[in-house]
């Protein structure tokens, strides 16, 4: 018995001895470094909580070096930079830019980020509240317009589209009947100047009236329009062109991979299918992720069914 | 690389049930229906039932409206704004401020107004053509 549990020891450590020598790359930088354009203070914060998974220098403990871990941490490092490299979005436009630090924030305010299988290892980790308070103070999304937001023309493609929309990428049908849709909520996005029209469709006011929106049924479909929202210098903001519609279409069994939903965006007036091919969608459900115990969804619809309504 | 692939998949998997353990409760009701911006009270139509046309944003009231139609009247329902738990730098409706009704009647236009909490017919003191004027120019959202 003794020799058979030394045995089985000896196996275990040469197990983890051969184990070391698989070493999966971390990934390589996609493109020229360009760090974020930030503050200091915002740099900072990003550098000691960020960068160690997402930047072109990755920071790992000793224990991180250690596999099977390691293995975890390389698939992690690699999704991470993949995802957002804070080391070269500096490249990008400073409105692109602004959009991912508010992605960011709200990745870390609902708790999905740092990772919370990193945080179970990694207890100190964490962004503490007065950093996120220095986060959200630098994006200040609501800060008081004193000029008017310039006229912009509509877009090329103003012509508004006779026929449907073609399907998206990913298959998701473009549903004609949208505009008949009855409201779910709207949004005031101060993070990137829109307002947000979300809307249903006869399934999902139904299930809000029932109150049976976790999950949501099948066959369930949520719009959100998004319009700019044009500012007269005096705090009235009015609705501007038509930027994109977005939907998100319920079925638990054929949307099994994509959380149960059919994501699909379309912009501009043509209606223009987003995304560069079918796998556009993981985005979306990256995004969503966080929203795992709403049924993947970010709006709050209004009550229905009690009251006057 | 088959031993890796198992072995990581064995280490998520612990990590998974570790992070499985501390996992919060389902939300509430208020986390998944805005029950803030319930349209309690008597008003005449099911508003909310209506076709949403446009939404506007007052920032110095700190008020956000939507305009719906049922083809035929037109509702302005004002909410006070409130910051979207869910998304920052996002403000969604919060207590309803008032529900205001413009209703073709016999070439003229009737204009009711109703606020508080319930909502209530308030008398309408004074002239209320500036208001059915700047209700019947709202322009709906032009949607492709």
């Amino acid at each position: 018995m003794k020799r058979s549990l030394l045995t089985l020891a000896l196996a275990g450590v040469v197990a983890l001895l051969a184990a070391q020598a698989i070493r999966p790359s971390l990934g390589t930088p996609a493109g020229p470094q360009a760090e974020i354009a930030a503050p200091p203070e915002v740099r900072a914060i990003l550098e000691r909580r960020c960068y160690a998974c997402h930047s072109d220098t990755p920071k790992l403990e000793w224990y991180d070096q250690i596999a099977p871990p390691y293995w975890i941490v390389a698939k992690d490092v690699r999704n991470a930079r993949a995802h957002l490299n804070f080391s070269e979005i500096g490249a990008r436009p400073a409105g692109a830019q602004r959009a991912t630090l508010f992605e960011a924030v709200n990745m870390i305010q609902l708790g999905a980020m740092p990772l919370p299988s990193y945080l179970a290892v990694h207890r100190d980790a964490g962004v503490t509240p007065a950093e996120l308070a220095t986060l959200k103070a630098y994006l200040a999304p609501f800060t008081p317009s004193t000029s008017p937001t310039p006229a912009t023309p509509p877009p090329a493609s103003s012509t508004a589209t006779e026929r449907p929309a073609g399907p998206s990428l990913n298959g998701v049908p473009f549903p004609a009947d949208y505009k008949s849709w009855k409201i779910v909520s709207t949004t005031d996005r101060g993070d990137n100047h829109t307002l947000r029209l979300i809307t249903g469709n006869d399934i999902a006011v139904k299930a809000i009236e029932a109150g049976n929106i976790s999950p949501w049924p099948n066959g369930a479909a949520i719009a959100k329009i998004a319009v700019q929202a044009v500012d007269d210098g005096k705090g009235h903001i009015t609705a501007g062109n038509f930027i994109q519609v977005e939907f998100m279409e319920k079925d638990a069994e054929k949307y099994k991979s994509t959380q149960g939903w059919g994501y699909a965006r379309f912009r501009g007036n043509d209606l223009k299918p987003y995304g560069a091919d079918a796998h556009f969608d993981q985005e979306c459900t990256g995004c969503h992720a966080p929203m795992h115990d709403h049924d993947y969804v970010y709006s709050m619809p209004l009550p229905r069914g009690g009251g006057a309504q | 690389m088959k031993l890796a692939s198992t072995l990581t998949f064995a280490a998520t998997l612990a990590l998974g049930l570790l992070n499985g353990c501390t996992r919060h409760q389902p939300p509430a009701t208020s986390d998944l229906i805005n029950t803030d911006a319930t349209l309690h009270g008597q008003l005449p139509y099911p508003i909310l039932s209506w076709t949403p046309l446009v939404v506007t944003v007052d920032r110095t009231m700190g008020t956000t409206s939507t305009l719906f139609t049922d083809g035929t009247s037109r509702a302005l329902v004002t909410w006070s704004q409130r910051e979207d738990p869910h998304w920052f730098g996002a403000r969604i409706p919060g207590a309803p401020q008032r529900v205001e009704l413009v209703d073709p009647t016999n070439g003229t236009h009737q204009y009711r107004v109703f606020s508080g909490s319930p909502l209530t017919e308030q008398t309408v003191s004074g002239d209320p053509t500036e208001r059915i004027v700047a209700i019947a120019a709202m322009q709906q959202i032009e949607l492709p």
